[in-house]
């Protein structure tokens, strides 16, 4: 359904260009949720945001294409990549729950993509948007109530509803429940997985958590300062993961169920963007890494879908 | 409440703290002489910071979890209640302190802060940072041991060699050296008391450990006593040896880390615990999904302040308030129905 293929996307900055994402290839069918995995400055957000071309003025997309059904977002004109925005797939931006519009009710919120995208009259866009609100499991009662007057996660409620106005077959999801408390990201969580169900939808869910992933997604990609270091399905990636920095990065999660010590951590910290190593932007924090790494990892796909780029493999 | 503790054993004391902070009525409402309403933070909780151990108080947001933390500290004048400071030869309550004490005390209890990204001064060296408390307590005397001491602090938090770093700006720092700066800056007047609100929580998951290392090397060495606030269970896993869970201003749990966490007793508790996080897809287990939300604190539930939200609540809970009671082995639950058997 959606397949993008060595997608770059750098920052201009003072001094050359941040290679944000370098070179990524990752694809999902439908109906498929597939998590996006990295830590900060990884270029997971980036990632996300280049395949609806959201970017800020100073990014461009400069290799690599975005095939949706068969279409190039990435080369699309800004006229037709309008349409395909909302009604084809939409996106929850992190922390945007914090932005909706304060003087106007979550019902007209959410009615306003579906009158901005179809030829629906106010009533039945209005009439759509109560249906959201039930459907994401707020009472109908308080639909016309304003964002004030709800919590985070109420708010993040309305935040999925909106994204789903216009019926899209693919929702991107950043960070979707960072910033809520334990039993409330279990209840979103338990949302998007139900409606997703229901809906057939595809996802993408972009997260710094990689048990969000273990518990939500059937495929996971993890990223690691600009590129794409493991991609293949999540029992695969948590039980048997190949690249070193997925290994460490499970391992540095403390686990209730595992014993009580101090999880290890990977020492170092990620490369600057500004100028990455040559090989393997890995290598300087990697345990394994050898004189070979100091070339670039070649793509290997192992075990017949298990995406890895590391020489060690 | 806790047996076969010393008194002397505990560096802490906290009785019957509570923290409400008045709810402002409008102009009309002060006119008509309506009923002042408060915001209950903490509201009334008892607990005990054993010497040398990591004390975890977990919880969700609006909880009171961080209100607890800045009364001890005295950032903020709670209500009513005893926080005792104790040491070798003397006990001081800094509830009814007076500022001049306070301020005697504050170098011995100090705070590491959640976010190194705004605790830190932009326009301050990582010397600069370090020595101004020095100089505002008047603790070093002369400058070479004030370099002496920035010197072993910069290499107690791992960051080494400390001359590379004290010129260095926070710019020009990564997220993980800050928070060391920032541990470095709260350790540099050897505080026997230290409260850790979040420390790692906008720290990238790669570099906690090295973080929460440092914290339990200084436990190990005996150095002072740490105070853990988070909402994270896995965290509190790892690095506690006691935990209090809280609850809309109450301590509705408090034991053991590996009892309160493999065997819960309260019903919130089981809850939290059985939706924590796990890297595992592979793991099969039984969650328990609360529904609702958090009371308002201003208009908190009658009796149990859980009941509503409580899978196994029966009439009594809507009336009458439960009271600590030894569950286990130095573990309490403030439950009526704690034994019942759970859904």
């Amino acid at each position: 359904m959606l397949q993008v293929n060595g997608l770059k996307t750098y920052y201009r900055a003072d001094g050359g260009s941040v290679k944000a994402v370098d070179d990524v290839t990752f694809g999902l069918g439908e109906g498929e949720a597939l998590g996006l995995a990295g830590e900060s400055g990884c270029g997971k957000t980036t990632a996300a945001l280049s395949i609806m071309r959201l970017l800020p003025t100073n990014a461009n997309i400069v290799g690599g294409e975005v095939l949706y059904k068969g279409q190039d977002l990435a080369k699309m004109s800004d006229r037709k990549l309008r349409r395909t925005r909302w009604k084809d797939i939409s996106i929850v931006f992190q922390g945007a729950m914090n932005a909706l519009n304060p003087v106007k009710t979550i019902v007209d919120q959410i009615a306003e993509p579906i009158l901005l995208h179809s030829k629906s009259s106010k009533e039945d866009a209005t009439r759509a948007a109560e249906r959201l609100v039930e459907l994401v499991g707020i009472d109908k009662a308080r639909a016309k109530d304003y964002p004030h007057e709800f919590s985070g996660g109420m708010r993040q409620r309305v935040m999925i509803a909106m994204a789903l106005a216009c019926s899209p077959r693919l929702v991107i999801l950043d960070e979707p429940t960072t910033a809520l408390d334990v039993m409330t990201k279990t209840q979103i969580q338990q949302l998007v997985k139900d409606l997703q169900k229901k809906l057939t939808l595809s996802t993408i869910l972009i997260t710094h958590d990689l048990s969000v992933i273990a518990e939500t997604c059937e495929k996971a990609a993890i990223m690691y300062a600009g590129k794409l270091v493991e991609h293949a399905d999540v029992v695969t990636v948590f039980g048997k993961p190949l690249h070193p920095y997925t290994a460490g990065l499970i391992k540095a999660f403390p686990n209730i169920y595992g014993s009580r010590e101090l999880p290890a951590s990977i020492p170092g910290s990620p490369p600057d963007l500004l100028h990455p190593p040559e090989g393997c932007r890995f290598a300087p924090r990697c345990p394994i890494a050898g004189a070979e790494c100091s070339k670039p990892p070649p793509d290997k796909i192992l075990d017949g879908n298990h995406y890895v780029a590391c020489w060690k493999r | 409440m806790l047996e076969a503790v010393t008194p002397l054993d505990n560096v802490l004391e906290v009785r019957d703290l509570k923290v409400w902070f008045p709810v402002r009525s409008g102009f009309l409402a002060g006119l008509l002489r309506r009923k002042e309403k408060f915001v209950h933070a903490v509201d009334g909780i008892n607990f005990d910071v054993r010497r040398g151990e990591v004390f975890c108080l977990v919880g969700e947001s609006g909880c009171g979890k961080t209100t607890t933390a800045r009364s001890i500290l005295r950032l903020i004048d709670p209500t009513s209640g005893k926080i005792e400071l104790k040491e070798a030869d003397m006990a001081t309550d800094l509830f009814s302190a007076t500022k001049e004490t306070v301020k005697t005390l504050r170098p011995k209890i100090q705070l590491i802060f959640q976010d190194p990204y705004e605790s830190l001064d932009p326009k301050m060296s990582v010397l600069d940072q370090l020595s101004e408390p020095l100089q505002v307590n008047k603790t070093a005397g002369t400058r070479k041991e004030k370099m002496d001491r920035v010197f072993s602090a910069l290499s107690d938090v791992g960051l080494i060699p400390p001359e590379t770093f004290l010129y260095r700006y926070p710019h020009e720092l990564s997220g993980g050296q800050r928070q060391r700066v920032g541990i470095a800056s709260s350790m540099i007047l050897n505080p026997v008391l230290v409260i850790a609100d979040e420390p790692v929580s906008m720290v990238d998951v790669s570099m906690r450990s090295e973080i929460l290392g440092i914290m339990l090397d200084i436990k190990k060495k005996g150095r002072a006593t740490f105070v853990l606030i988070t909402h994270d269970f896995s965290l509190a896993w790892a690095v506690g040896d006691r935990i209090a869970v809280m609850y809309s201003g109450k301590i509705v749990e408090m034991g053991p880390t590996f009892s309160v966490i493999r065997e819960p007793k309260h019903p919130y508790t089981r809850a939290l615990i059985s939706v924590v996080p796990v890297p595992d897809p592979t793991l099969q287990r039984k969650r328990i999904i609360l529904s609702g939300e958090v009371p308002d604190p201003v208009d908190v539930p009658s009796g149990c302040r859980f009941h509503p939200r409580c899978p196994i609540a029966k009439e009594m809970c809507k009336t009458k308030e439960p009271e600590m009671q030894t569950a286990a082995s130095e573990h309490e639950v403030a439950c009526h129905f704690w034994q019942e058997p759970f859904p």
